[in-house]
């Protein structure tokens, strides 16, 4: 135990921001509480009533915020709606707010979940937020547990509560530990940032005054590749989020573009250019170079499928832009789109059955979606006098993250890939473009 | 009759290219020719012979053009919306661009392939390094020294004209040659 609560506090002191959680014992989800499978539409979805934030009186806690950050977490899920109960707290409800008094609340007709939650502060300035779940349709308590955090760190533990309640009730754990790597101009140039999933603490990652494009952030949130062209040529840098070192990945005779990490941790993919063509490499996590296409029109853009057997890609080989997927050993490849002239810029959903990529409407771009073989192709961003592009899907697959022109400037706005829950994410009145979203937690 | 033009055209770029007045081709205006330059354009060199740390060097007889006199003189060469295929109504850019390569041997130029800004970041970057490409080795093609060119792609990241119309996104569907 003594052994335990020195490594907890030698952790503390190194990381300086880390979570700790004091999880109160409860009973693992049990199969049948895994009953919401998949993402559902608005009318379907299940109602969570927040009963509220509450904190010690005369302490400043920021309960908006966390609130805030609650109720969106709960209404970006994609399998909850958020209703907000606060004003059913008739008393300041106490630590012993449990299941009987939740229940004799006489919500539970009107919510299938409730959640409350304290917010208090210790001596050193650390919070910690105490959290209860409570099933209403089945009568139990389903979570119940406090986490402690320094101030800096408080919206990752609101965020960590509602990556509960998803897991709980989908055995995922969704996207509320997740974060996006993106390309903005605010400082001048093209430099890459990565922010929070919510568009939250944007923070510059480059500095080379120079054009940075096309980031790649692996899982985990800790590594990002990029294209920069400040060597002279266009090469591939790998860059370490915690400790600032670079160095380059990878480099060819002319163009280094579009990285892409390879889903279970083998490398990445990327577009080179040799002898005046563009061509797509692996680069294996061992460091060998294999080149998977050899054809003299352009192939770029490659995107792995789920399992990392399959890669799709952008290749003007008939001609104009279109979408191909081949082995993801090289070899023949299948054409995927077929509508329009100008199909690219391919991601493959981490969940495997969908295929988004920049398509165009007359003369605008549009964020369309297919199915891996093909056969169902459609756009899900409305037409309009705007361009969309770069769609990125999220790690649980349930979001499709992409950059608008439709506010005007570039930003980066998500939605579902039904095309619906539009929100956008970067206000800072720059350009902000190319998104790449990938999970916190590096399973 | 066109072709005989284009060589009229291309002659006046040649004279052009030693130093005359810039612009008289690609107007496309048909003028008569300016009288060519009596001599070429000479930089001004710095009398070093009295400084004893100088390493004595030869001075070459006659220095062509400097690297920004010739960066004026070449002219970009423009492209249709997803196409890399130089355009007939370019050539007689293309092969003034090269007489004035062939003519200084000096200077080595940096072809930037551009694109406009509609399309993904990606394929134009691709689409700017064929443009690139495709204007080298027609350089090539008419007796450039490969030693003298070098291509990069900018894609649609550094346009000349920012206004959302045909005529601004043609400007900047271009090869533009930049002399070192």
């Amino acid at each position: 135990m003594i052994r335990r609560i020195a490594k907890g506090a030698l952790a503390l002191a190194l990381i300086g921001a880390a979570v700790v959680e004091m999880i109160a014992p409860l009973p693992a989800a049990s199969a049948d509480d895994v009953w919401l499978r998949s993402y559902r539409d608005v009318a379907s979805r299940v109602p969570v009533g927040v009963l509220g934030v509450v904190g010690q009186p005369g302490l400043d806690v920021p309960l908006g915020e966390t609130r805030e950050v609650l109720m969106a977490d709960l209404r970006r899920s994609g399998v909850f709606t958020a209703r907000d109960l606060e004003l059913h707290m008739a008393a300041p409800p106490d630590e012993t707010l449990g299941p009987v008094r939740i229940r004799d609340m006489g919500l539970s007709e009107a919510v299938d979940v409730m959640v409350w939650a304290s917010l208090s502060r210790d001596e050193l300035g650390r919070f910690t937020l105490h959290s209860q779940v409570f099933d209403a349709a089945r009568g139990k308590m389903i979570i119940e547990k406090r986490q402690r955090a320094p101030e800096s760190q408080l919206r990752e533990l609101t965020h960590r509560l509602v990556g509960e309640i998803i897991h709980h009730y989908t055995g995922e754990y969704g996207i509320t530990r997740s974060r996006i790597a993106f390309v903005s101009d605010l400082t001048g140039t093209k430099e890459v940032f990565v922010m929070d999933h919510d568009g939250y603490a944007p923070k510059r990652v480059t500095a080379d005054r120079n054009i940075g494009l096309t980031p790649a952030l692996a899982q985990g949130a800790k590594t990002v590749l990029y294209a920069s062209q400040k060597s002279g040529n266009w090469r591939i840098y790998k860059l370490d989020l915690d400790s600032g070192v670079r160095s380059v990945a990878f480099s060819s005779q002319g163009l280094s573009m579009t990285p892409v990490w390879h889903p279970e941790g083998n490398g990445f993919a990327v577009t080179g250019s040799e002898q005046g063509s563009r061509e797509i490499y692996h680069v294996t996590g061992d460091g060998r170079v294999i080149q998977l296409t050899n054809h003299r029109a352009d192939d770029l853009s490659p995107t792995w499928s789920a399992d990392g057997r399959l890669i799709a890609f952008t290749s003007n080989r008939g001609g104009n832009p279109q979408i191909y997927v081949m082995n993801a050993g090289g070899g023949r490849a299948k054409r995927i789109t077929f509508g329009g002239d100008y199909n690219s810029e391919p991601d493959w959903s981490p969940t495997g059955e969908l295929i988004a990529y920049t398509c165009r409407s007359g003369q605008w771009f549009k964020i369309c979606v297919t199915t891996p073989d093909g056969r169902n192709n459609r756009q899900i961003s409305p037409d309009g006098d705007w361009d969309d592009e770069s769609p990125s899907f999220s790690p649980d697959g349930r979001h499709i993250a992409f950059a608008s022109t439709r506010g005007g400037r570039q930003d980066i706005y998500l939605m579902s890939p039904d095309g619906g829950d539009v929100e956008r994410v970067t206000y800072n009145g720059a350009n902000n473009t190319s998104p790449d979203w990938a999970s916190e937690v590096d399973r | 009759m066109k072709s005989a033009w284009l060589l009229a055209a291309a002659l006046m770029l040649v004279v052009t290219g030693c130093g005359g007045s810039k612009g008289a081709v690609e107007s496309g205006v048909s003028e008569p020719a300016p009288p060519p330059m009596a001599a070429p354009v000479v930089d001004e060199v710095e009398d070093v012979g009295d400084d004893d740390m100088a390493t004595p060097v030869a001075p070459e007889p006659v220095r062509g053009p400097s690297a920004s006199e010739i960066s004026r003189q070449l002219r970009d060469i423009h492209f249709d919306f997803d196409k890399s295929v130089i355009r007939e109504a370019d050539k007689a850019t293309l092969r003034a661009n090269a007489r004035l390569l062939n003519d200084n041997p000096q200077v080595s130029v940096v072809i930037e392939g551009h694109c406009d800004e509609r399309g993904t970041t990606a394929y134009n970057l691709s689409l700017g390094e064929r443009r690139a490409e495709a204007t080298r080795s027609a350089l090539l093609s008419l007796g450039v020294n490969a030693r003298q060119l070098r291509t990069v792609s900018y894609g649609e990241e550094m346009p000349v004209c920012t206004r959302m119309d045909e005529s601004c996104w043609a400007q900047n569907r271009r090869a533009h040659l930049t002399a070192n």
